[in-house]
Order: C-alpha cells, then structure tokens, then sequence
C-alpha cells in the first residue's frame, strides 16, 4: 500500500478532500446544473445476501438514508453468481445510466487478469475507495516459526516444507502472502498452497495443524489470537494495528513489500456518467466516510479508512491493477503480457 | 459451578415474555422460509438482520436463530408432499417421504417429521449446552485427509439408493460426480467445462438440479399421465392422520440415531446437514431389517433424515460460538449478525457474554417445542394440498419451484437448468434410472474431490495420509464394514437364527 496514513492524519486528509470535492461539485455546477437522482437508487452487491459485502453495502444505504444524502428511495441488490462476473455483466448493461452504483473488491481486477472476463474497472466510473481489510500471516501458537524471517528461511531450505492454507488461490490474502515472499526471495510458483472453501476450514486446519500457516484477513484471525490458539507472524498493514494487535510487526518491518496487492472496497457507477453526476456520488460517499458509525464499524473490524476520489483514485486504481497482475502472473493465474 | 449458573440465567433471559415472543416469531418465519424452495434460511435471516437494527442484542440473536432451526421444520413439508425438497437438507426426504405420501401415508411422513425434528432437535441442544467447548477441539481435528475419508463412507451410502440395477446406479453416480466438476476449481483456480457460460462459473448449483429432477420431473411424468388419460385417481389418505403404533415403534431409533449423527456432523464445519441427513439414510437402511422397503416408503427413510438434519443446526454453531468460525452460508450470516450487535463469537464470548450466549442456547429448548405446537395442526392442512385437482397442481408446483429457483440468484439460466434436468429426471423415471445417486454423486463429489486433493498436496503424493490419525482409521475401517456388510449381513443372519431353529429341528 503506498499510503502512509493512520487514522488521526487520515481524518484530516478526508476533510481536506471533502473541501476540495466541494469545490469539484461547484465547478461542475458552474458548466452543467448540479445532478441529483430522479428515481430510486440500486447498490449492486456482487455476492449473496447476508455476507459482509452486503452488509457494508446495507451500512451505505442506511447512511444514504438518515443523513438524506439521497432523497430518492435506495435499494440493495444482490447479483451473485459466475464469480462476481455477473454482478459485472449486469451493471455494464446499465450505462450510462447513474441510478446505480457497484459495491466492488479487488475481484473487479482479478477477474479480468485472470481472463474470466473480458470486463474491467475501465468499463465503469470508479466514484471512491472506501475501506481496506490487512492480511494476516498466522500459524500455531507453538510452531517453531516465530518471525517472518524463521518462514523464508525455511521456505529457501525447501520450499515445499512449509503448507499454506488459505480460501481462494488468487484472492487479495493469497496474493498478499505471494508478493511479501517475492520480495524475501522466495519464487511464491512454488509454494504447498491448500486452498479450503471456507475460513471456517482454513483457521481450524492451522489450528489443528493440518497445515502450518494461512493467509487471512485479520478479522478472520482476530478472535483466535486474542484467546491464544494462534500466531500471527506479520500483519500485511502500513503501519502497526493498535490494541492487543500493537505487537505484531508489520510486512515492512519484516523487510518485506506488500506494496500495492490489497484488499479494499470501491464504489463505482456506470460507465459514461457526467461529470456533475460523478461528483454527486464523490460527495456522498465523502459523507458516508465521515460518518462516525462508518469509522467504528471500520476499526472494530481492524480494518482502514483509504478514502480516495477523482484522479487520485484513478491513478491509485492503476497502481493496484499493476500490482495485482504482476502477483498473479507469479503464481502462474495470467500470462506476462 | 459456574457455568450451570449461567445456564440458569440464559434461562431467566430467554423466558422473559418479549424474549419468547422473538422465540415464537422466529420459528414462524423460518417455518415459511422452510416451506418455499430456493429461499433458504440464510436469505430469510440476512433479510432480517437490517429490520432488528436497534433491537435488544438477546432479543435479535433468539429471533435469528429461531429462523434457522425453524428452516428445518419446514423443509420436508414440500419433500413429502410434492417431492420439492424446500431445503436443501431435505433432499433425502423426497425419496421416502415422497413414497409415504404416495401410499397414502402423507399424515404419518409430516408428524414422524415434526416429532423427530423436535428429539433431535433438543438431542443438540443439549448437546450444545453440554459439550460445546470439548467438541470444538474434535472440530479442529478433522483436517483434509480426515474429510476425505468422511465423504470416502458417506460415498457408501450409493449401494443404499441403486435400486434395482447396480449399473444403472452407478450411471447416475458418475452422472452426478461429473457435474460436481463444473465450475472453477478451487485448488487451481481454472475453470472446468464451464463452456464459456459466465453463470457457471460457481458451478452447477445442487438446488436447481435437485428441485428439476425431483419436482419438475414428476410434472412432465403427470402431464404425460394426464395426456394419456392413464392418471391414478386423487390419493386418499388411508388410515388415520396419525403415526400408528407400528411405524412409531420403528421410527424411535432412527430419530434417535439421526440427532446424534446429526449434531456431530453439524459440528464439522466443512459437511453440513444435507451430508448428515445422507449418513442418518444410510445407517438406517443398514441396521433395517427389511432394507428393500428403501425407496418405496419406509418411515425410517424419514425420521432418521430429518432428525439429523435438526441437530445439524445445533451442531453448527458448536464452531460458530466457540471459534468464531462460521462452517455455512447460514451461520456466516448469523456471525454477521454478533459482530453488528457489538458481539464477537470466539473462544472467549462464553466468558464475555455468558448472559447472551445461554439466552440463545437456552431459548433454543422452548423455539423447538414452540416448532412442534406450530407444525402439528399444519399437517391435517397441508395434506389436503393433495386433493387439489392436478390440473392445478402441476402449475402450482412449476410456479413454486421456479420462483424458489429465481430468488436464488435471480438468475435466469438457473431457470433453464432447473427445466433441463426436470426432462434429465423425466427421461432417467422412463428409463429407470434412479435419481438418488446422482443427487449424491453432486453433492459429494466436490468434497470428496477436493479434500482428496488438499490431502495428496499436504503428503506430497503419499497415502499414508489417510491412514495416518485415528480419526481416519475409524473412518476406513467403518466405509470397509459399509461396503462388505452386504456380504456380511446375510451369514450374521443365518448364524443367529441357527441356534433358534436348532431345537426344533
């Protein structure tokens, strides 16, 4: 990740950017009269009802609604399937229509370097990047791997003597774990990748000690590493967590670059809105940082606030497509173009 | 000491009248959500959760959950009546229960329903209360190679449903395990046989196929009947509405057995209920003394099947408030719905919220006797579904399905299949195919396949894996007992009555 932010300077960057997204609606306003929805709204989720993508999209409706940042009614949609792909195919056929917005993950890139689409963030008007989940490294609490290095000097001794698991090969903590170990020297192609369908099964294997480390979001190794039943070597965040999690190090300490492969939510609109139409959504999704319930329910969850508009997040976008294509063609998911 | 006292008090929290209130509600819309197909209990609560924003944390959990078990309830209505499983765990009922209500038995299939659904589901929560902490240890003991071998003897349980012809058994088999391959691979991330079809990309989803082979085909089978003027006349319920003595005498032990296996299997996070109803049928026809009966009505085929797959429930959140883990799409949702109430399942939410936790768990005693109040009078109802005149039935079980099917996913391709595999099931009833292995082969296959795979990648090659931790030895030698008890089931007979006869030789 190439920002440097904790939450206190993050505040005050928001709020420095909510100023100049005000500017933006103004001078939008100045060419074209300032948009605002004609008819009911669909967040689109790319995943089914009751996950946590669709609960933060709920979260987003709610604040729409009780801070009256859209008058008109608004409506959560869930257009699962096909590997988020259909969530995609739907919201193209949309365009240029801004009655609606996409919940989105990094599987928007993903899935269009792994060519399961043809689609891709080009096809859609980015509108913000909201939140950022870290990826854990977790084993045992007592493997004889206790640091970073204890991993990489035992994967450079024989890289098939330490299994992975972890919940979808390709998927942002997969990637995570595959560019920290590029960067400590080790060909990540190789590595004894256990892939499980649920976290459920991937935390309960370390645990039990069918496989020796996992890669998952930190909120998914939290509760075990507060009651002891895990390690956690490194946290891929750019600075420390806070809490019991103050101790862990970080990616970087460790000398490793994660830079760039992350794991963060984005709000995008159809593709070919105006220009007074994207800067009424930047707003909104500035208000929705700002609310106080929003940041909570960020920091529980020990995740970040990454708020990111306009060119800022365009160029942010680019950097994390390079990345995320430069991790997969490392672990043989896309050719080298 | 301590903790009885809290169980003590989760019941003073869950018996207050708004707490029992959420109970009874709960059951109801779960219930409902139960009956229609394709709308399954993690849909129904994840509606829900937004609506009891700002509620009581106690209150909100008690209701959620009450959706979740109370799915259960309602699942085999459907399966018995109109051979549409309305949960997915319910599958195994269309086979038996459907036959019951055939001969006329729909009233004894529905209450054996109810009444094991209730033992069994108390058979969890007690099992819950008691030993939640110990059995998330045995959770964390099954590793790839320990699911393999568990899917290795559920896989058995195939003898149990060939029918007639092994080989036409076995077609549908493999019928089954080649579709469980459709989809992008999980160890590789690859798609496979996905014909450049977007929507199959996840796979070919085992409702769509379930509910065509089943529901849809014994439509075309009916309208063929109805063409050819050779329908039967209206089923008549023959005998009473009730269980009689002799198919309560043999429904005991299943339901029993069935909440056992059923809470234990609910505890593993990577099998869930309808794997556990497969084990329940399978014992079943094992330990029956007239396993031909399989198939054509057997009321064991029933009990043992829906009782497991209520204790499943319990089983499940075994994990889920233990670890933190949710080992389903349900109690991922009721996860979601902890951490928005402030409320962190894991290892330590026994000590934190020992007042919530045992509400919940406490609750869960009156929400299943609440279910069997609920359900018994529905039964005398809900069997005069087959007296409606099948000129309207037919359509009212296309409309049922499809609209189940499209509120999945709300995806029309599902709605092809689900018409593809009705004329798939319709061809395999002309040909006399059963449909039952195949349903097997896809709902095992993608386990039994992956788990293979993590298992081999883990020993570099070797399989010793398997043989390697007690779990799995018992397992081997349980799927060896399994496949050889045909074999052995007839000497055991012939030694027993020996004896018997002897004297009067």
């Amino acid at each position: 990740m190439t920002f440097k932010l904790g939450f206190r300077e993050l505040s005050s960057v928001v709020a420095a950017i909510g100023a100049l997204g005000t500017w933006g609606h103004a001078v939008a306003a100045e060419g074209e009269a300032a948009w605002q929805p004609q008819g009911p709204v669909e967040i689109v989720v790319p995943t089914g009802a009751g996950g946590e993508n669709d609960r933060v999209a709920r979260f987003i409706q709610r604040i729409f609604e009780q801070k009256k940042l859209v008058e008109t009614p608004v409506l959560v949609v869930n257009k699962s399937g096909g590997g988020q792909v259909l969530s995609l195919v739907y919201f193209a056929k949309k365009s240029p229509d801004p009655h609606f917005l996409l919940y989105a993950t990094g599987t928007v890139l993903s899935n269009q370097i792994s060519g399961r689409t043809e689609l891709g963030y080009h096809d859609l008007t980015p509108i913000a990047k909201l939140r950022c989940d870290n990826t854990a490294l977790t084993v045992a609490p007592d493997s004889d791997m206790k640091t970073m290095q204890d991993l990489i000097g035992r994967l450079k001794g024989n890289i098939r003597s330490v299994s992975f698991g972890g919940v979808s090969r390709g998927g942002a903590n997969n990637l995570v774990l595959a560019k920290a170990l590029r960067s400590g020297g080790v060909d990540p192609s190789g590595l004894k990748m256990i892939i499980f369908k649920t976290n459920a099964q991937s935390m309960t294997g370390v645990m039990g000690k069918h496989v020796d480390a996992v890669a998952s979001s930190v909120s998914a190794a939290f509760q075990n590493f507060k009651s002891g039943k895990l390690r956690i070597l490194a946290v891929s965040a750019p600075k420390r967590l806070t809490g019991i999690l103050a101790d862990v190090p970080t990616m970087a300490e460790a000398g490793l670059d994660v830079s760039g492969v992350s794991n963060c939510r984005y709000i995008y609109a159809t593709k070919g809105i105006t220009a007074a139409q994207r800067a009424f959504w930047e707003n909104a999704m500035a208000a929705v940082n700002n609310d106080e319930e929003w940041g909570a329910d960020i920091a529980q969850r020990n995740q970040m606030q990454d708020f990111r508009r306009g060119k800022d997040l365009e160029s942010d976008l680019k950097a994390t497509y390079d990345a995320t294509r430069a991790a997969m063609v490392d672990i043989g998911l896309a050719k080298a173009k | 000491m301590e903790t009885l006292a809290h169980i003590v008090n989760g019941f003073s929290i869950c018996l207050q009248p708004i707490n029992l209130w959420y109970t009874l509600v709960g059951c109801f819309l779960g219930t409902l959500v139960g009956v229609l197909p394709g709308i399954g209990p993690a849909a129904g609560i994840a509606l829900l959760v937004p609506v009891t924003y700002g509620m009581n944390p106690a209150s909100a959990l008690i209701m959620l959950a009450g959706i979740y078990y109370g799915a259960k309830y309602g699942g085999s209505t459907t399966s018995i009546l109109i051979r549409t499983p309305g949960e997915t765990a319910s599958v195994m009922t269309c086979i038996d229960g459907y036959a019951m209500a055939q001969n006329g038995r729909a009233g004894a299939a529905l209450a054996v329903s109810a009444i094991g659904s209730f033992i069994a589901g108390s058979i969890g929560v007690v099992g819950l209360t008691l030993f939640a902490l110990p059995l998330a240890e045995m959770a964390i003991e099954f590793g790839p190679a320990e699911y393999f071998m568990l899917m290795l003897f559920a896989m058995t349980s195939v003898a149990s449903l060939t029918g007639k012809s092994l080989a036409k058994g076995m077609f549908s088999m493999v019928l089954g395990l080649m579709l469980a391959t459709v989809g992008i691979d999980l160890q590789s991330a690859m798609p496979r046989y996905t014909m450049d079809i977007v929507e199959f990309q996840e796979g070919i989803s085992f409702v769509v196929v379930v509910v065509g082979m089943f529901a849809v085909s014994e439509v075309f089978q009916g309208l063929e009947m109805l063409l050819r003027g050779t329908a039967p006349a209206v089923i008549r319920i023959s005998g009473k509405l009730w269980l009689t003595r002799e198919e309560w005498r043999r429904s005991i032990g299943p339901i029993w057995r069935g909440g056992i296996i059923g809470f234990i299997i609910g505890v593993l996070p990577g099998a869930g209920g309808t794997i556990a109803s497969i084990l329940s049928y399978t014992t079943e026809r094992g330990l029956s003394k007239h396993p031909e009966q399989f198939g054509r009505g057997a009321i064991e085929g029933v009990a043992g099947p829906e009782s497991a797959n209520n204790a499943d429930t319990a089983g499940a959140l075994v994990p889920l408030l233990t670890l933190g883990l949710p080992g389903g799409a349900v109690t991922a949702v009721l996860l979601g719905a902890f951490i928005m109430y402030g409320i962190q399942p894991g290892p330590l939410l026994f000590k934190e919220h020992p007042d919530i936790v045992w509400g919940l768990i406490d609750s869960m005693y009156f929400g299943n006797a609440m279910l069997l109040i609920l359900n018994l009078p529905l039964i005398g109802l809900f069997v005069r579904l087959l007296y409606i005149p099948r000129g309207i039935l037919y359509p009212l079980i296309v409309a049922i399905s499809a609209v189940g099917i499209y509120s999945i996913n709300g995806n029309i391709v599902d709605l092809y299949l689900m018409i593809l595999f009705g004329v798939v099931g319709y061809l395999f009833n002309k040909a006399d195919i059963p449909i039952a292995p195949l349903v097997l082969g896809l709902v095992l296959g993608d386990l039994i396949e992956q788990s293979f795979r993590q298992a081999m990648n883990l020993s570099d090659g070797s399989l010793g894996i398997f043989v390697g931790s007690r779990i799995t030895v018992v397992l081997l030698v349980l799927t060896v007992i399994a496949v050889l008890w045909p074999l052995i089931a007839p000497r055991i007979k012939a030694l027993k009555t020996l004896p018997a006869t002897g004297p009067e030789d």
